[in-house]
């Protein structure tokens, strides 16, 4: 005889109420790991897709950066373009390393005419973003598709492949689950503009700088080029974590209120577990069980009821993870919501207008207003 | 014959609202080394409380309790609930055994709260003692009332106390069960064990060595048998 028997066979003197406070820590404790895991997920999802750039500084249209990063994270269309002439002052301003320029738009593609995102993109495209898996720049009259893309139309290296009417020789295709552009079309950037009826234009220029910790100090260069905007990946990030972490306080309060409940369910449990052993408690203390005794065996009770539901929900969410390493799947990613998100918004077919818009101060990153802030001798304009 | 318990004018009340009732006023009592003691009385004349303060279960508001020669006034409730496992073993009317436990692990159980193991064997004796050693790996569900009591002695018996005491043990059993149980306690008496019982059984009391009569709190006979 020990007290964890005692505790185990003391929980199963009342299955109904057992099963109802099972479930009660059971729901509470999958609403907490779910919860979790979106959390973590989101956030680590966003930041690998982030480093996947292979950017540090990204060099976009006047407008609103959110839109626009979002965009490019996720493809699609911008409002408005970078214009190509300025890509040399970006290349010439000091501490830049490489510069890769990338214009985005939407063509239906394939036998079956779907819309999918068009990428065209220079010669150190592939050198920027070596996750892809891309050997060499891509040449005019090819394209390169992501993996999902290649697998859904089943098409192969070599193979002809349709974008609005006009044929392009398969030349690659991308690393599987290298990155979250499974569902591009990479092309080089002169045909695409030329597809795209978007010549001399640019979605936004990809910018790698020699010293990463000088980021800030080469964006602040970056920024004297008119009709540029400028975000460090750092400036991105930090957006991010805000933004995670506001969901994550959201989140917290939630499952605050859920674990109160459930304890509240166990309480209310082992309350009338404990009046109706009353006689049995006073036996025990008869039998010369100290209070501390019973009370240890109360809250044994009470811990395994948490523990055994809490890790069998563990092992229930643990598995599929599990499986879905064996069978070298994906881990589900929240970054589909993002994109998800992102893709609703509709940044039309073929609009890829000037940039003459000034910045609205709201849809400045928080650090770019703090920056801002510094420069208008700390008032907002 | 020593005198195991030795009661000096204890006296307890408990509040109900604004009203006080006195369980037991005044009682003074010696118990000898294996004496088989009844104590009679109607509902209410306060058995159950005198056998709870001699138990320890109840602290006495006045008057002083000697058990084995040590003064409870004197101990701590730690020293109490160890002097209570040493000194005592509890027999109730309702049983009080742990429905989701075997036979074997209700008698098993006052060891748990010792910190001793007691040995399969012992265990075994004591069941085969009162004659449900066949009913071992049964719970309580599985068992008439007769075997449940037996059980409970069984448990009050397994740390081998100097006392039992068992509140009224025959009131929830037929005759003959009632008998055989009486019984027993008669033999753990012959044994060397002081046993203290509340009963209404006129019979049964017969059969004790001493009978204590109370009265709204108060002995209004002390008589050996």
């Amino acid at each position: 005889m020990s007290f964890i028997k005692l505790a185990f066979k003391g929980l199963l003197r009342r299955p109904a109420g057992f099963i109802a406070s099972c479930l009660t820590i059971a729901i509470a404790s999958l609403v907490l790991i779910l919860s979790l895991g979106l959390s973590q997920g989101y956030d680590s999802a966003l930041i690998s897709n982030i480093d996947n750039l292979g950017a540090n500084i990204l060099a976009i249209p006047k407008g609103c950066p959110y839109e626009a990063t979002g965009v490019i994270l996720s493809g699609g269309n911008l409002r408005y373009a970078v214009a190509e002439n300025q890509l040399e002052p970006i290349k010439k301003t000091g501490g830049v390393k490489i510069v890769s320029a990338v214009i985005m738009g939407q063509r239906a593609v394939g036998p079956y005419k779907k819309v999918h995102v068009i990428v065209g993109a220079d010669e150190n495209y592939h050198l920027m973003r070596p996750k892809l898996g891309f050997k060499k720049p891509f040449a005019e009259n090819e394209v390169a598709l992501g993996y999902k893309i290649s697998q859904v139309l089943s098409t192969k290296v070599g193979d002809d492949f349709d974008i609005a009417g006009r044929t392009y020789k398969i030349a690659a295709i991308a690393d599987k689950g290298s990155t979250e552009d499974e569902d591009l079309v990479f092309m080089n950037l002169k045909s695409a503009q030329k597809l795209l009826k978007a010549e001399g234009m640019l979605s936004s220029v990809l910018i790698q700088v020699d010293d990463p910790a000088q980021s800030d100090t080469v964006a602040k260069r970056l920024m004297t080029i008119p009709d540029l905007q400028v975000i460090t990946i750092g400036d991105f990030q930090a957006t991010i974590s805000d933004f995670v972490s506001g969901a994550r306080i959201a989140i917290f309060s939630v499952l605050i209120i859920i674990i109160l409940i459930a304890s509240v369910g166990i309480l209310t449990t082992q309350a009338s577990s404990v009046a109706e052993r009353k006689g049995e408690i006073g036996m025990m203390r008869a039998m010369g069980a100290t209070s501390g005794q019973v009370l240890f065996e109360s809250t044994l009770e009470s811990a395994i009821l948490g523990f055994f539901w809490c890790h069998s929900w563990h092992c229930a969410w643990l598995c599929p993870l599990i499986q879905c390493q064996r069978t070298d799947q994906k881990k589900p990613s929240a970054i589909a919501e993002w994109k998800h998100h992102f893709n609703r918004l509709d940044f039309g077919h073929n609009d890829t207008g000037h940039s003459h818009r000034h910045i609205n101060p709201g849809c400045l990153w928080p650090s770019q207003k703090r920056r801002q802030h510094k420069t208008n001798g700390g008032s907002f304009r | 014959m020593s005198d195991t318990i030795i009661a000096k004018g204890i006296s307890k009340s408990f509040k109900r609202g604004t009203e006080t009732i006195h369980a037991i006023q005044d009682i003074s009592l010696n118990i000898g080394k294996g004496e088989m003691l009844s104590i009679m009385g109607r509902s209410g004349s306060g058995k159950t409380t005198l056998l709870s303060c001699i138990g320890m279960l109840e602290n006495i508001d006045s008057g002083s309790l000697v058990l084995e020669g040590r003064n409870i006034k004197d101990l701590s409730e730690a020293q109490r609930t160890i002097l209570r496992r040493e000194l005592m073993g509890f027999v109730f009317q309702r049983f009080f055994l742990i429905p989701t436990l075997t036979a074997y692990e209700n008698v098993a159980l006052p060891g748990l709260f010792a910190g001793k193991k007691l040995g399969k064997d012992h265990i075994m004796e004591l069941l085969e003692m009162v004659g449900v050693s066949q009913r071992y790996d049964h719970r309580p569900g599985q068992m008439s009332g007769g075997e449940m009591q037996r059980v409970a002695i069984a448990r009050a018996l397994a740390l081998d106390p100097p006392v039992i005491i068992a509140d009224e043990p025959t009131g929830n059993l037929d005759t003959a069960n009632a008998e055989a149980v009486f019984g027993l306690f008669r033999k753990l008496a012959s044994q060397g064990k002081t046993i203290i019982i509340a009963t209404h059984s006129q019979k049964l009391a017969k059969d004790c060595d001493r009978v204590v009569e109370l009265m709204d709190g108060r002995i209004t006979r002390d008589e050996k048998n």
